[in-house]
C-alpha cells in the first residue's frame, strides 16, 4: 500500500467535499436571495396598488378632505376640513366609483395576478366612534348623525359667486335657546366688490344658534339670478340630526367647515371603507383612514 | 503489466470522481444567480406612473410632459406607456429611440380617474433597449 497515495487521494476528496459544501451553501443563499427579491417585488406591487387606491379615493372621489381631529379644552373633539372644496361638485360620483371598483377588482386584479377587493368603497366616509357619515355629491354636502347626541357644534362658512345686492330673500330658522341642542354657526359671504363695498366679501348671513335635531330647520338665501343656497339641519332624508348644505345655480366655496362632538375615550378617526390585496402568499388589508387624531 | 492496469484503473476512478464533483460544483454556481434587474425595472415602472400622476400629465394626457419624462429615463431603458379606455388603446407613448417591445422586465399598472368623469387603465412596460 502506498501510504502517500492514500493520503493524497483523501486530501483531494476532502477538498472536493469542501468545495461541494461551499457551492451548495452559496446556491442556497442565492436561492433565498432570489425568493426575497420576488417577495420584495410582490410587496412593492401591493404597496403601489394600495397607494394608487388611496390617492384616487382621497383626491378624486371624496372631494371633502378631513384635516385635523383635535381634542379641545372644553371636553370636545373638533374635526376640521381645510379643503372642503366647492358646491356644486361632481354629480355622478356613485357611478364613477362603481366603474373604478369594477376596473380595479377586475382588470387590475387579473393582469397583476393579484386579488384586489374593495370593501364598503363608497363616496362617503364615517367618523368613528360617532358614526357620522359625510358625503359630497352634486349640489349637496351632507352628513348624517344617526346618533346626534354627541354632536355639539357645526361651523360652516360659504363664499358665493353672487353679490349681496342681488339677494332676493333670506330665511333663518328660530333659535331654540336649548343648550342640549347642537349649535349651528353659518356665515354666507358674497363675492365682494359690490356697490360701495370692499373686495373681501360682504356677509349675507351670519348666524350662530341652537337648533333642534329632530325638527326641520332651514336657512335659505335666494338670488335674483335664480341661484339658491340652502342649509338644512334636523329631520331630513328620514333621519334626525341630518345636515345638508345645498347650492344650485351658483358656486359656493366652502371656506370653513368644522364639526365638534362630545369627547370620548376612543380614538376618533375618519374611515372610508377598506380593501384587501392578495398576491402570491402576501396579503395586505388596509382601512382607508382619511384622518385620525 | 499488472501494475499498469491498477494504475490506469486508479486514474480512471480519480478522473470520474473529479468529473462528478466538478459537475456538481459548477452546476451549483451556475444556478446561483439573482436577477436584480427585474426589481430595479419594476421600481422604475411604478415610479414612472407615480411621477406622471404627481405632475398630472397622466390625467391630462399631456404629450409634452409625458415624452419629456420618458426620454429623461436612463439611456439603456426602453419604456412604453399605454392608457386604455375599456379595452381600447386611448393613448400610447414610446420612448424616443426604442422601436420594438423587448423582453419586458418591469411592469407598472394603475387605475385612475381623469377629468373627474372617466376611469382609465394605465400600463408602463420597461425593458433594456
Amino acid at each position: 500500500m502506498d501510504k502517500r497515495g492514500i493520503f493524497f487521494t483523501s486530501i483531494v476528496i476532502l477538498l472536493f467535499l469542501v468545495l461541494s459544501f461551499l457551492s451548495n451553501s452559496y446556491l442556497s443563499r442565492t436561492n433565498q436571495l432570489e425568493a426575497d427579491l420576488k417577495e420584495t417585488i410582490v410587496t412593492d406591487q401591493i404597496i403601489f396598488i394600495q397607494d394608487s387606491i388611496i390617492y384616487e379615493y382621497y383626491n378624486k372621489i371624496i372631494d371633502l378632505k378631513p384635516g385635523s381631529i383635535d381634542r379641545l379644552g372644553n371636553s370636545q373633539v373638533e374635526l376640521t376640513f381645510p379643503q372642503a372644496g366647492v358646491l356644486p361638485t361632481l354629480e355622478n360620483k356613485t357611478e364613477l366609483i362603481r366603474i373604478y371598483r369594477n376596473l380595479t377588482e377586475g382588470r387590475l386584479s387579473e393582469l397583476s395576478n393579484a386579488n384586489i377587493t374593495l370593501i364598503n368603497f363608497y363616496p362617503n366616509f364615517t367618523i368613528v366612534p360617532y358614526g357620522s357619515v359625510f358625503m359630497k355629491e352634486g349640489n349637496n354636502l351632507t352628513f348624517y348623525n344617526f346618533n346626534y347626541s354627541p354632536l355639539k357644534k357645526v361651523v360652516i362658512e360659504l363664499k358665493v359667486n353672487e353679490s349681496e345686492d342681488d339677494v332676493s330673500g333670506t330665511l333663518i330658522p328660530a333659535d331654540t335657546n336649548n343648550d342640549n341642542h347642537p349649535t349651528i354657526k353659518l356665515k354666507i359671504k358674497d363675492k365682494g366688490g359690490g356697490r360701495g363695498k370692499g373686495g373681501g366679501g360682504e356677509e349675507i348671513i351670519e348666524s350662530e344658534i341652537e337648533l333642534d335635531p329632530t325638527a326641520r330647520n332651514s336657512y335659505v338665501v335666494n338670488f335674483d339670478s335664480g341661484g339658491i343656497v340652502r342649509l338644512d339641519f334636523g329631520r331630513f332624508n328620514r333621519h334626525d340630526g341630518t345636515f345638508i348644505t345645498h347650492a344650485k345655480g351658483l358656486q359656493a366655496n366652502i371656506t370653513v367647515f368644522e364639526v365638534r362632538y362630545v369627547q370620548v375615550n376612543q380614538t376618533v378617526r375618519a374611515l372610508g371603507g377598506n380593501f384587501t390585496v392578495t398576491k402570491l402568499d402576501v396579503t395586505k388589508n388596509s382601512a382607508l383612514v382619511l384622518a385620525s387624531e | 503489466m499488472g501494475k499498469g492496469i491498477i494504475f490506469s484503473l486508479d486514474v480512471m476512478i480519480a478522473l470520474l470522481l473529479s468529473v462528478i464533483f466538478s459537475t456538481f460544483i459548477f452546476f451549483n454556481i451556475d444556478q446561483s444567480f439573482s436577477n436584480y434587474d427585474e426589481l430595479f425595472l419594476h421600481k422604475t415602472a411604478t415610479d414612472t406612473l407615480t411621477v406622471l400622476r404627481e405632475d398630472t400629465s397622466l390625467e391630462t394626457f399631456s404629450n409634452e410632459s409625458i415624452y419629456s419624462f420618458l426620454n429623461s429615463l436612463p439611456e439603456q431603458y426602453c419604456v412604453n406607456l399605454t392608457i386604455y379606455d375599456d379595452n381600447r388603446i386611448l393613448y400610447n407613448a414610446l420612448k424616443s429611440g426604442c422601436n420594438a417591445e423587448g423582453n419586458v422586465l418591469g411592469l407598472g399598472r394603475r387605475v385612475f380617474i381623469a377629468n373627474s368623469t372617466s376611469v382609465y387603465f394605465g400600463e408602463v412596460k420597461l425593458w433594456y433597449g
